[in-house]
């Protein structure tokens, strides 16, 4: 019989969370005020978040403990296990071992209650009541409302009001949980009440969904706000992950060639990479890829690699080209070179080059996640079809250069409640919309001397 | 505004679900999402269609949508949100 799982004992969980800011060859800038230009004070942000989360967002110690108390909700399906992906292995006919570390065994099916639950603890230490949050299709939203059941704290979450409508089930989920669930816009906060006024049949969006929850907690005593990705001590507690699979690795006397992830605000690519990315800053060879869609990229190369507001923002010349010549180019910002959407640091190691990012097309997505159902049995989030691409490509990069390599990824969540996806997908509704090349390069070769950001 | 590709569907990294162009173009209210190019440019000629279809004053306004990194863009909605109605 051949081993597939690799487990850690309760006792064997890692007792400290990872903080890749203390290994950085190269500081971070810190962020700075939108009006005063100077850098972000914890001032600033105590409207919303309690004094010891916005500690651990400044803090470049490298361990960082992990409350007992935190331990023991983990300890409800961590340690997650590492699984040998042997059919799919067979499958690919590549010289690879592919592990994975299973984070859809956590109760809301994905590595989201990772941050959630000490989010809710340390609000709890910290003397908030209560605790609002935004949400787009629900993963958030349920692994926050689920984490604040544990501590006693009433959860409100806006959900954008077209996922609320077309993703019924996390929100039956989050009421499972004893959480509000409230679709965005709404008439409970002003910034939603405005939204409404001037259009009554909005289906919301994130960004007004974010106005609410905040606006919840800052005109609401003992209300604070959770932020489910992006930030920096979300991505220190996603750390667990990357820590235990290497403790899953050693067990096996092994090391991985290429670890990888799928990358959307960064949290579970940074929770799976953050401890190896600390290896190799210390001299080990170690490939670190983070995938993300080609059709909405915020990493990788195309003619428009940034943001359009970051473009509009920092470069004159873009956005003549995207909105034509009546345009008037703003101030050019001091932000300098980022990726919108993506956490920091995870940008910053990308521009280090200790994270190579790789894009790839939704449909080769979906494709390596019905392979994946079809080997492996567990039917993948969307999200993480993004790695499974990847996974597919570097074994078929294995092949082609004839190098046995050991791949570890995070497997970051299950689609049991994405299945309209998938129902888009094998009905065609997913389309390659891709433009002919020619017609791409046209557009690259229109912009390439412009100034980059 | 109408355009031939509203029915497209494409999967929205912000929200974690599939959204049609046609939410895209109106995601922010009047205005497109500011992802819109990145999203879509791939598909069709996205920089055309909003010539086509956003007046000089929304274009204006788009372009300076955006929000900054994610904790600028916090504090300016803490900020808001502390004003008075």
């Amino acid at each position: 019989m051949e081993q597939v799982k690799i487990l850690l004992e309760d006792q064997e969980i890692p007792r400290q969370w990872y903080n890749v800011m203390a290994d950085l060859p190269t500081p971070m800038r810190p962020p700075l005020h939108p009006a005063t230009g100077q850098p972000v004070t914890p001032a600033d942000l105590e409207a919303i978040f309690p004094m010891n989360i916005i500690e651990q967002e400044a803090s470049t110690q490298r361990w960082i403990d992990i409350p007992d108390e935190v331990l023991q909700k983990y300890l409800l399906w961590r340690p997650s296990p590492l699984y040998r992906a042997r059919n799919f292995e067979k499958l690919l006919g590549c010289p690879v071992q592919i592990y994975y570390k299973h984070e859809g065994v956590s109760p809301a099916g994905s590595h989201k209650p990772n941050a959630a639950i000490p989010m809710a603890y340390y609000n709890k230490v910290a003397g908030t009541k209560r605790i609002t949050t935004e949400t787009g299709a629900g993963q958030w939203g349920s692994a926050l409302s689920m984490a604040c059941q544990m501590f006693g704290l009433p959860c409100r979450v806006y959900m954008v009001k077209v996922s609320y409508e077309q993703k019924p089930y996390r929100r039956m989920m989050m009421n499972a949980w004893g959480a509000e669930c409230i679709p965005s816009p709404s008439t409970l906060t002003q910034a939603g009440r405005n939204v409404l006024a001037e259009h009554p049949d909005s289906p919301g969006s994130l960004g007004i969904a974010i106005s609410e929850a905040i606006e919840d907690a800052v005109t609401t005593p003992n209300t604070k706000y959770s932020l489910g990705s992006v930030l920096n001590h979300v991505l220190l507690y996603q750390s667990i992950i990357g820590l235990e699979a290497h403790k899953q690795m050693q067990k096996l006397g092994l090391y991985p060639d290429v670890v990888m992830g799928c990358c959307g605000g960064g949290s579970n690519f940074a929770g799976v990479a953050t401890p190896f990315v600390c290896d190799k800053i210390h001299g080990k060879e170690v490939k670190i890829v983070g995938a993300e869609p080609t059709s909405c990229p915020s990493m990788t190369k195309g003619p428009f690699a940034y943001d359009f507001g970051d473009l509009a923002k920092s470069t004159p010349l873009l956005p003549m080209y995207t909105l034509g010549h009546d345009y008037i180019p703003a101030p050019i910002h001091a932000g300098g070179l980022r990726y919108h959407g993506m956490a920091p640091i995870v940008s910053h190691l990308v521009r280090e080059k200790f994270i190579e990012p790789r894009a790839y097309d939704q449909l080769k997505t979906f494709e390596a996640g019905v392979k994946w159902a079809r080997s492996e049995g567990f039917i993948p989030a969307p999200e993480t079809n993004h790695v499974l691409a990847a996974v597919v490509d570097e074994a078929m990069r294995a092949k082609e250069e004839g190098k046995e390599k050991i791949i570890l990824f995070n497997w970051s969540g299950h689609g049991l409640v994405d299945l309209a996806a998938y129902d888009a997908y094998f009905a065609g509704k997913l389309q390659a919309y891709e433009l002919p090349d020619h017609e791409i390069e046209r557009a690259l070769n229109a912009i390439k001397d412009f100034p980059k950001p | 505004m109408k355009t031939e590709h509203d029915h497209k569907l494409i999967r929205c990294p912000k929200l974690g679900d599939e959204m049609t162009f046609g939410y895209c173009l109106q995601e922010a209210g009047d205005l497109p999402c500011p992802r819109i190019v990145s999203c879509w440019f791939r598909a069709f000629d996205v920089a055309k269609v909003l010539e086509e279809h956003l007046t000089s004053e929304q274009r204006q306004r788009f372009a300076l949508s955006a929000p900054g990194d994610k904790v600028s863009s916090l504090i300016e909605i803490i900020e808001r949100a502390k004003k008075p109605s």
